[in-house]
C-alpha cells in the first residue's frame, strides 16, 4: 500500500472509530434541510445517505448487518438499524474505493475467485471502515457463499452470526422451520437489547412502500416512460432493501414516483430491455453505451417485489414466506417464468444479465434460462465481468457486445 | 457505384472495395499502434489497386477493434460483419467460427445472414492466433510449420493449461522431458480447437460452418478441427477478408434501395 492511500486509511479509520465526531453531521442534515425545502429525487437520495451514516456511526442504536435477503422488516421492528454490506460494497466501489478491501481481503487469504461483494466486505470489516455490528443475521437463500461471507464477518467482529436454513419450496412445513428460527433469533436478540416490537408500524410502511413501487411499474410498462439513465434504479436498491418498512423508504419512494410522473416522454430510446442480476457499480461506460444504442431498461429483477403483503398479526409466518420466496430468484423454472412474466408485462424486446464472477445462482442456469427465453423470441446477451472489481472491465469488449446485441435487436 | 469496408483488428488491417456485383480489391497489412493511419493506408492502397479514388466510394463502413478511429460514414460490429462478409461466399452458412489473433467467435447465423446468437472470447489468450504466435517461439518453429509437423505427430499428448501463460512453461517442462516438437505442437493446435469448441458448444454447433480469421489458414488446426468436428467446416477463398468484405456489403446494403 503506498503512503497516500495508507495515510488515507489511517484517517477514515480515526474518524470511523470516533462515534462523537458523527453526531456533528446532525446539523449538516438541518442545514440541508433549511436549504432544499422542497428537495429533488437525488438530493432527497443525499439527504437519506447522510442521515444513515450519522445514525450507522454514531451508534444511536443498536447495529444490525444482514444479508441481502433477510427482510430488514425484522431490523426496523426491532428498533435496530440495519446495515447490509452486500448493498453498501456497491456504494464503496461507486467511489472508486473498492480496490483497497479487495486487496486487503486477498491478503489474507481470501481467493479472487471468491464473490467481490463478499471479497470486498471482509476487507471493509478488516480495516474496521463499516460501523461496529451488534448483531449479524443471514439467510442462506439465494446465494451459498453468504453463509461462508457472514461466517468470516462473525470471526472478524467477534459477535455471533445467526444463520436461518431456507427451504427451496414454500411448503407449510417450510414455512413453520424458517418462522420457529426467527422466532428463536428474535428470542436471542431481546434477551440482549431492550426492544419493543412494532410489527404493525413496518409492517404497514413496508405494505404502502410496495403499493407505490407498483405504481412505479405500472408507469414503466408504457412504452413512453423510461428511468433514466438506464440501470439507475439499481443505484436505489438500498431502499428496496435496508430501507423497506422504514418510513425513509416511502418518502423516496413517494418522491421517486412524483419525479417520473412529472417527466413528460422521457423516453427516446427504441429497445426495451428486462435487466437481471446487477451491474457494475465502479465508475464505468455502461449506461453512456446502452443509451447511445438506444437501449431502456424497463423492469429489473433484483428490484422486483417476490412477496406477498405482510400481515402484522402473524408476524413471523408473514416474514419467514418472504424469506422463502426470495428463492424464486434462484430455482431455474421460477425465475425463468418470472422473467418471461416482465418481458411480456413490460413489452421488452431482450433481456440482459450482467454476470458476475463467481456467482452461482446466475450463471449456473445461463444455458437454460437464455435457450427458454430466445424460444419465445428474446435474445439474450450474457455480459461477462465484476461489478465491484474493475480488473474484469474493458470498455471495448463491453462496447463490441453491446453493440452487435443491438444489431440483432435492429435486425 | 463503390463500397469499402475496413476492418481494423489486432493483428491485421484488411480493405476491401466492391461494386454492385463483385470484389474490385483488397488489401490487409499488419496492424499497428496508430489504427487511423494503417486504416487510411489500407484504404488508399486498395483504392489505388483499383485505380479509384476516395470521392469514387459511395458508403464506407468500419469495423474491428479500430473502428472507432477510422474516418467512416458508419462503425458495425465485427459480429454483424463477419456474418455478412461469410454470406457473401457462401450464403446458405449457419455458423462462423472465427479465430483471429486477440479473440475468437462464434456466430449463429439465420437466413440473409443475419445474426441471431453470439458467443466470444477475448478474456483471455488461449484459443486465439497469439496463442498459436507465442507457441511458436517455445517451439522454435514458424507458424507455417504447424500442419506438416500435427499430421507427423505419433504420440498423443495434452496440455492441461489453456492459459497461454501457464502453456508456455508446461510446453517448456515437456520439451526437457524429450517430447518431440511434432507432438507438442499437435498439442497446442488440440488445445486452441478445444477452447473454440467448448465455446461453440454453448450453442447447438450448426451445419454448413464456416471457419474464418487468420488462423483459418493454419493447416494443423484444421486437420485437428476436422478430427474433433467429425466433419470438414467450409473455409472461405479468403478467410481473413470476410469482416472487411461483410463491411463493404452492408455499405451497399445502406446505399442501394432495396429491391
Amino acid at each position: 500500500m503506498n503512503l497516500k492511500a495508507s495515510t488515507a486509511l489511517s484517517l477514515a479509520r480515526f474518524f470511523a472509530n470516533r462515534k462523537s465526531l458523527f453526531h456533528l453531521l446532525a446539523i449538516y442534515e438541518w442545514w440541508l434541510k433549511r436549504k432544499f425545502p422542497e428537495p429533488t429525487l437525488p438530493q432527497t437520495s443525499y439527504q437519506l445517505t447522510i442521515k444513515t451514516i450519522r445514525e450507522l456511526y454514531s451508534h444511536s442504536r443498536p447495529v444490525i448487518w444482514s444479508s441481502l435477503f433477510f427482510p430488514c422488516e425484522f431490523i426496523h421492528a426491532v428498533g435496530a438499524i440495519p446495515f447490509y454490506p452486500e448493498i453498501t460494497i456497491g456504494l464503496v466501489a461507486a467511489l472508486g474505493f473498492s480496490n483497497l478491501p479487495l486487496e486487503f481481503a486477498e491478503k489474507n487469504w481470501y481467493s479472487q475467485d471468491l464473490c467481490s461483494y463478499h471479497r470486498a466486505g471482509v476487507g471493509m470489516s478488516l480495516f474496521k471502515l463499516f460501523p461496529r455490528p451488534d448483531f449479524l443475521l443471514a439467510t442462506t437463500s439465494i446465494c451459498r457463499g453468504t453463509a461462508g461471507f457472514f461466517q468470516s464477518l462473525a470471526n472478524i467482529w467477534k459477535i455471533p452470526c445467526y444463520l436461518i436454513d431456507v427451504p427451496y419450496q414454500m411448503t407449510p412445513e417450510a414455512i413453520n422451520y424458517v418462522q420457529n428460527q426467527l422466532s428463536s433469533i428474535t428470542t436471542l436478540i431481546s434477551s440482549q437489547i431492550n426492544c419493543q416490537l412494532d410489527w404493525e408500524e413496518t409492517f404497514s410502511l413496508s405494505n404502502a412502500t410496495v403499493k407505490i413501487i407498483h405504481q412505479i411499474e405500472t408507469l414503466r410498462k408504457q412504452k413512453s416512460f423510461a428511468i433514466q439513465p438506464p440501470t439507475k434504479n439499481l443505484d436505489y436498491l438500498p431502499y428496496y432493501f435496508q430501507f423497506l418498512g422504514s418510513p425513509a423508504s416511502k418518502f423516496f419512494f413517494e418522491k421517486f414516483l412524483e419525479h417520473l410522473q412529472k417527466l413528460k416522454n422521457p423516453s427516446t430510446n427504441s429497445h426495451r430491455l428486462i435487466w437481471l442480476h446487477l451491474k457494475p457499480f465502479y465508475p464505468n461506460q455502461l449506461t453512456a453505451l446502452l443509451n447511445e444504442y438506444h437501449f431502456d431498461v424497463v423492469y429489473d429483477e433484483f428490484a422486483s417485489v417476490f412477496w406477498e403483503p405482510l400481515e402484522p398479526e402473524k408476524p413471523f409466518e408473514s416474514l419467514a414466506k418472504k424469506i422463502i420466496s426470495s428463492q424464486n430468484l434462484t430455482v431455474p423454472e421460477k425465475r425463468i417464468l418470472r422473467i418471461l412474466n416482465w418481458c411480456e408485462q413490460f413489452k421488452a424486446n431482450g433481456v440482459i444479465q450482467f454476470n458476475q464472477w463467481g456467482c452461482r445462482q446466475s450463471q449456473g442456469m445461463n444455458f437454460l434460462l437464455k435457450n427458454t427465453l430466445q424460444q419465445k423470441g428474446y435474445p439474450v446477451l450474457l455480459l461477462d465481468g465484476d461489478h465491484i472489481d474493475k480488473k474484469f472491465y474493458s470498455e471495448e469488449q463491453l462496447r463490441t457486445r453491446i453493440e452487435a446485441f443491438h444489431e440483432i435487436l435492429e435486425g | 457505384m463503390v463500397f469499402a469496408g475496413l476492418d481494423i483488428g489486432s493483428q491485421s488491417t484488411c480493405v476491401t472495395i466492391i461494386n454492385e456485383k463483385e470484389i474490385m480489391a483488397s488489401v490487409l497489412m499488419p496492424s499497428s499502434v496508430n489504427p487511423k493511419k494503417i486504416g487510411e493506408e489500407a484504404l488508399n492502397l486498395a483504392l489505388g489497386k483499383a485505380n479509384l479514388s476516395r470521392s469514387d466510394v459511395q458508403y464506407f463502413i468500419a469495423t474491428g477493434y479500430g473502428r472507432y478511429q477510422a474516418e467512416a460514414n458508419e462503425k458495425i460490429s465485427e459480429i454483424t460483419c463477419q456474418a455478412r462478409g461469410v454470406q457473401w461466399f457462401i450464403p446458405e452458412a449457419r455458423m462462423v467460427l472465427d479465430i483471429g489473433g486477440q479473440d475468437s467467435k462464434i456466430i449463429l447465423l439465420g437466413k440473409n445472414g443475419r445474426v441471431i446468437d453470439f458467443m466470444m472470447n477475448d478474456k483471455c489468450a488461449a484459443g486465439t492466433g497469439r496463442f498459436l504466435e507465442l507457441m511458436t517461439q517455445v517451439l522454435d518453429i514458424q507458424i507455417e510449420d504447424y500442419g506438416t509437423l500435427v499430421n507427423q505427430s505419433r504420440e498423443f499428448i495434452e496440455l492441461s493449461n489453456t492459459c497461454a501463460i501457464f502453456a508456455e512453461s508446461e510446453l517448456i517442462s515437456l520439451i526437457a522431458q524429450g517430447k518431440k516438437k511434432e507432438d507438442l505442437a499437435r498439442a497446442v493446435c488440440r488445445s486452441v480447437v478445444k477452447r473454440i469448441l467448448t465455446l461453440a458448444g454453448k450453442m447447438i454447433i450448426t451445419r454448413p460452418l464456416v471457419f474464418t480469421g487468420g488462423v483459418a489458414k493454419n493447416q494443423g488446426i484444421i486437420t485437428i478441427l476436422k478430427e474433433e468436428l467429425a466433419f470438414s467446416p467450409l473455409i472461405p477463398p479468403d478467410p481473413l477478408i470476410t469482416a472487411a468484405l461483410g463491411a463493404a456489403y452492408l455499405a451497399r446494403e445502406k446505399s442501394l434501395p432495396e429491391p
